[in-house]
């Protein structure tokens, strides 16, 4: 009878620990936030990790902080293998082709960026050796990209290059350097920053300008352009950036120069003990053919998710050692099939991560609605709802919809619970159109007797107010 | 029933008005205030509940009720007692029931024109909460001017005199509420002091 009690108690215990641990470790769900972006949600699961890729070949097996990750036109992947000072190849199933660790004379050092043009010749933020290097096809030296000289670029003393791009359109180097994102041509000159702030007139900077002695202007007016930590050129000259400016964490940099992405406050801030806000470090971005951007938060080891109007779809992973968890995660691309591609400077891995039918369904739904397919739109919008029915973003697009198609009162409903404002404004704009050309007689007559018998009122209550008065003074 | 003639008739003539609460000074009831305030608090948290969605700068979701009362009455009490303090050494004529009285009908306009503001939200949208937003303010500006001409009434002053007063009214209001936070504060530490103590002697005793 002991026994068995003994044997009782061991096996509540384990149960008890192993459901302790697994309650702990299995957080089997993505998140969104609440209407007012205070409180995260669970939805359903958005990916699903594919497979796990720790082994590389070449001359390490491992990697070893890579802080870059490259998906060519053709489909090879490169990674800027960073501590092992090499650049990897590696097909689309992730098997070895080729290793790179040598340019002109010199060995690559910490490589923190690699890029492929259409040509299939080879780019690399060479920053141990504060140098920009260009490779052919089979890895030969063809040419360095230094420092450039420009007065501009005063401030500068080090010329550390991070990530680098060409763009399509204007055959620019785009590069970031230090957390400035600048522009260089093919003979090394300096083309200026991309995505620098306009600066206004305001009365500050007229009175500056007017009677500050030069050495305090030069202090006064230096403005520094926002600072930005990577960013993604797309096949049509576009650049998707990420970076630390409040106000615009991603933006959409078009070819001449202006943010198309909505500004706002992206990713989420997390406060200390002592309730110093932290805000979002976004240190990587891609974007799909679906037009859905997804980035890398490397506070929080989440990859938000949102679509080209700024709305947040989702955001998963986190911290931890398992599958689906990030250690450090560097760098994320999207292939073709859609699948999420993350590479993993602490844990030293690439994880793929491929979409769950509801995220795919929401994407398609998305699409169609961008698209103009309403009604397939509505379909696929019913069918997430099938799934997770309290997902906010489906109920903000079925009021987009309903509104598009003219009703009204549903459509205020929708957004009222989904917490657009903007849209709840529009939709009472029209509703209140339609009211006044349907009643538009009855108001107009009402409005008058309303305002004759305010008149009248107002006659009346003159002698009323004088008769009270004289009361009052009498009491 | 002549207290709610009083109220009406601060729209109209307040100067009358206010020398006519400090002739009957002496038969204030004190249910005159309180009533004026309490129906402003509820004035004040119904437009939290009814406001239209479109100009609403809270939702109701978000609403605290003691919030909104605390909103209404802290200021006002603040003012009340500042300004009746500073008065009696500065030679105002008032008495505390007076000057709350007084300072308590000025929320009048508030209360009897925020539910006509509360309607005519119903049917603007979101580009035009500015509006509104106005509207709103307007019925503070008229309880702030009904606030100063009952001070300076009250204590016969003249214009001059009573806006100096009135500032160093405000001053008081700051340094009233500054020592209510540092006896909060210092107050709040003591606890904290009297828990650790007690954790300490209970982690002693075992």
């Amino acid at each position: 009878m002991k026994n068995i009690c003994r044997l009782l108690c061991v096996l509540i215990l384990c149960a008890y620990f192993t459901l302790q641990a697994a309650a702990f470790d299995y957080r089997d769900n993505g998140y969104a936030l609440s209407e007012d972006g205070k409180q995260r949600v669970a939805i359903p699961k958005p990916y699903t990790v594919k497979t796990v890729i720790k082994e590389f070949g070449g001359s390490q097996t491992t990697l070893n902080s890579p802080q870059d990750l490259f998906l060519s036109e053709t489909g090879e992947y490169y990674i800027a293998d960073t501590e092992n000072d090499r650049i990897i190849k590696l097909d689309s199933d992730f098997q070895f082709i080729a290793e790179f660790t040598q340019a002109d004379d010199s060995a690559l050092s910490k490589p923190t960026g690699v890029f492929v043009d259409n040509v299939g010749d080879l780019w690399v933020a060479d920053s141990g050796n504060a140098r920009i290097v260009h490779l052919d096809e089979q890895g030969k030296y063809i040419e360095k990209f230094v420092k450039p000289e420009s007065d501009l670029l005063y401030n500068v003393t080090s010329f550390v290059p991070t990530k680098i791009a060409i763009n399509p359109i204007n055959n620019y180097l785009y590069i970031i350097m230090g957390k400035q994102f600048m522009m260089l041509d093919a003979a090394n000159q300096f083309k200026g920053y991309v995505g620098a702030n306009q600066i206004g007139i305001n009365f500050f900077n007229w009175m500056v300008q007017n009677f500050a002695s030069e050495e305090l202007k030069f202090q006064l007016t230096k403005v520094e352009p926002p600072s930005y930590s990577n960013f993604m050129m797309t096949e049509d000259g576009r650049v998707v950036a990420v970076g630390m400016s409040s106000n615009s964490r991603i933006s959409i940099i078009n070819t001449v120069g202006s943010n198309i992405y909505p500004s706002g406050n992206y990713g989420e801030v997390a406060y200390e003990d002592d309730g110093t806000p932290i805000n979002p470090l976004f240190v990587d971005v891609t974007i799909d053919d679906n037009q859905i951007i997804s980035v890398i938060e490397q506070n929080s080891k989440f990859i938000y998710q949102y679509d080209f109007e700024g709305q947040l779809i989702c955001f998963f992973g986190g911290e931890g050692l398992s599958a689906g968890f990030f250690g450090m995660p560097s760098s994320i691309v999207s292939d073709k099939q859609g699948n999420l591609v993350v590479l993993d400077s602490m844990l030293n891995q690439i994880q793929v991560f491929q979409p769950t039918e509801f995220i795919s369904l929401v994407h398609n739904a998305i699409v169609q609605y961008n698209a103009g397919f309403y009604e397939e739109s509505m379909a696929s919008w019913d069918r997430v709802k099938e799934k997770d029915s309290t997902y906010g973003l489906s109920r903000n697009f079925i009021g987009k919809i309903r509104m598009k198609n003219g009703q009204y009162t549903e459509a205020l409903e929708d957004f009222r619970l989904s917490g657009d404002k903007v849209n709840y404004g529009k939709t009472f704009e029209s509703l209140r159109y339609q009211f006044l050309q349907k009643y538009f007689y009855v108001i107009v007559i009402s409005a008058a007797v309303l305002f004759i018998l305010l008149a009248l009122l107002i006659k009346k209550s003159r002698k009323f107010i004088s008769n009270l008065q004289a009361k009052l003074w009498k009491q | 029933m002549k207290w709610l003639q009083y109220g009406f008739m601060i729209l109209f003539h307040p100067i009358e008005i206010f020398y006519l609460i400090k002739r009957d000074r002496k038969n204030i009831p004190w249910m005159v205030s309180l009533f004026t305030l309490a129906i402003a608090v509820l004035i004040k948290t119904l437009t939290v509940y009814t406001v239209n969605y479109t100009v609403a700068s809270k939702s109701a979701e978000q609403a605290n009720a003691l919030w909104e009362l605390g909103m209404v009455v802290v200021p006002l009490l603040l003012w009340v007692v500042a300004s009746y303090a500073l008065m009696t050494i500065m030679g105002g004529e008032s008495t505390f029931k007076e000057t709350l009285t007084i300072s308590t009908y000025s929320l009048v306009p508030y209360i009897l024109f925020t539910p006509l503001v509360i309607i005519i939200s119903q049917v603007l949208s979101t580009s035009e909460a500015g509006f509104f937003n106005t509207l709103q303010n307007l019925l503070i500006v008229w309880m702030l001017i009904l606030l100063f001409v009952g001070f300076k009434e009250s204590n016969g002053l003249g214009f001059g005199a009573a806006i100096w007063r009135a500032f160093l009214s405000l001053i008081v209001m700051v340094l009233i509420a500054a020592t209510f936070l540092l006896i909060f504060a210092l107050g709040s530490q003591i606890v904290i002091f009297v828990q650790e103590l007690t954790s300490e002697i209970n982690y002693y005793l075992r």
